[in-house]
């Protein structure tokens, strides 16, 4: 090393600071070994419309309604694609059936109220987007996470601490 | 520039290799990790600092975007989009090999552990003196240095990846270059 170069300079030293390393082994075989079981369980190679339909954002979307049943939908938000309508009722059935069942239940943190707010926050934000996107898979995924991570959260706070060892 | 917002910049040169992927084809996902795979691996390698570890990450990284390639949306690169994947995947692994607590809960400072860890030291790899520093820092300022000092993520992003604010992040990122000046002026 060139110890008069300072740590700026060592970054922008490409032998000090590569882009590449190559791995001591070769691991093409085990992650081919893994695509090629993906494909023996779900086959790629479907048309681009079918690829919208299944995605990962649209699967969670089916999971919930097989669950759940069809009746899940009735007030859809005019403003936004009716799928992602769909998506956001369910959760948001699924959240105040939750609020109601641990209503006057102590929870096991205080803050968690603020948590959920800016929560919901977030999904607030992934709607408006996705008025002006409502094909964007990645915003529909993160939509679906941003409820489930509400769901959890509620969920978190109001389970006593041993249940969750 | 961002690795996350990258501008998207003219034709990415793995287009045309990604849609053959998403549509199944294996050997051109093959062509995508050929070029790829050994900064991913300096990205895994740089966070986890054990080269195990960061081989089964760099897998685990390509396989999710295998998986994952119906939803790339071509908004950014592909590399940009599979260096988001690996450090996201990379992230994760910390989280269930029980670091991640430690990472992201633990208020105290990590200590600085001892020179050179004994995984990197068994490994024929050979690592530059920066990087061998670099595997010596505290495993939240090495996280933060390589994603925000090498990588170029900002401050904002990464604090959304480790649930950290951004305040945090240029703290642990601070405290990662004023070790390694610390170290490098020592052995100057």
């Amino acid at each position: 090393m060139k110890h008069s170069k300072s740590l700026d300079e060592l970054l922008a030293d490409e032998r000090q600071c590569p882009e590449e390393i190559s791995p001591k082994r070769d691991l093409w075989p085990g992650i081919e070994k893994a695509i090629n079981q993906e494909q023996q369980k779900s086959p790629k190679g479907l048309s681009i419309n079918s690829k919208i339909a299944f995605s990962s954002a649209a699967s969670v979307l089916a999971a919930v309604l097989l669950i759940k049943g069809p009746d899940l939908l009735p007030s859809q938000e005019p403003t936004i694609d009716s799928g992602i309508a769909a998506l956001v009722n369910t959760y948001e059935q699924e959240k105040q059936q939750m609020l109601v069942r641990y209503q006057g239940q102590e929870a096991i943190v205080s803050n968690w109220q603020q948590q959920l707010n800016d929560l919901e926050e977030a999904a607030k934000s992934l709607r408006n987007a996705l008025e002006d996107d409502p094909d964007n898979a990645v915003l529909i995924h993160m939509l679906g996470n941003v409820y489930q991570q509400q769901l959890d959260l509620i969920n978190k706070v109001h389970t006593p601490k041993w249940q969750q060892i | 520039m961002s690795a996350v917002v990258q501008a998207y910049a003219g034709e990415d040169p793995d287009s045309s290799l990604v849609d053959l992927a998403a549509d199944g084809d294996s050997q051109a996902f093959k062509q995508l990790y050929e070029r790829h795979y050994r900064r991913v691996y300096a990205l895994c390698l740089r966070m986890t600092a054990n080269s195990e570890s960061a081989e089964e990450c760099t897998q685990e990284a390509f396989i999710k975007a295998w998986r994952k390639l119906d939803s790339f949306n071509k908004q950014s690169r592909f590399s940009t989009w599979l260096h988001t994947l690996a450090s996201r995947t990379t992230l994760d692994y910390l989280r269930k090999h029980k670091s991640w607590l430690k990472l992201v809960f633990s208020q105290e400072d990590e200590a600085v552990p001892e020179p050179q860890s004994a995984s990197l030291e068994q490994d024929s790899i050979e690592l530059s003196s920066l990087d061998k520093l670099l595997c010596r820092l505290p495993e939240r300022a090495r996280i933060v240095f390589t994603l925000h000092g090498v990588e170029g993520y900002r401050h904002v992003e990464i604090a959304e990846m480790l649930g950290i604010s951004s305040g945090a992040s240029r703290a642990q990122y601070h405290r990662a270059r004023n070790l390694l000046q610390e170290w490098l002026n020592h052995e100057a």
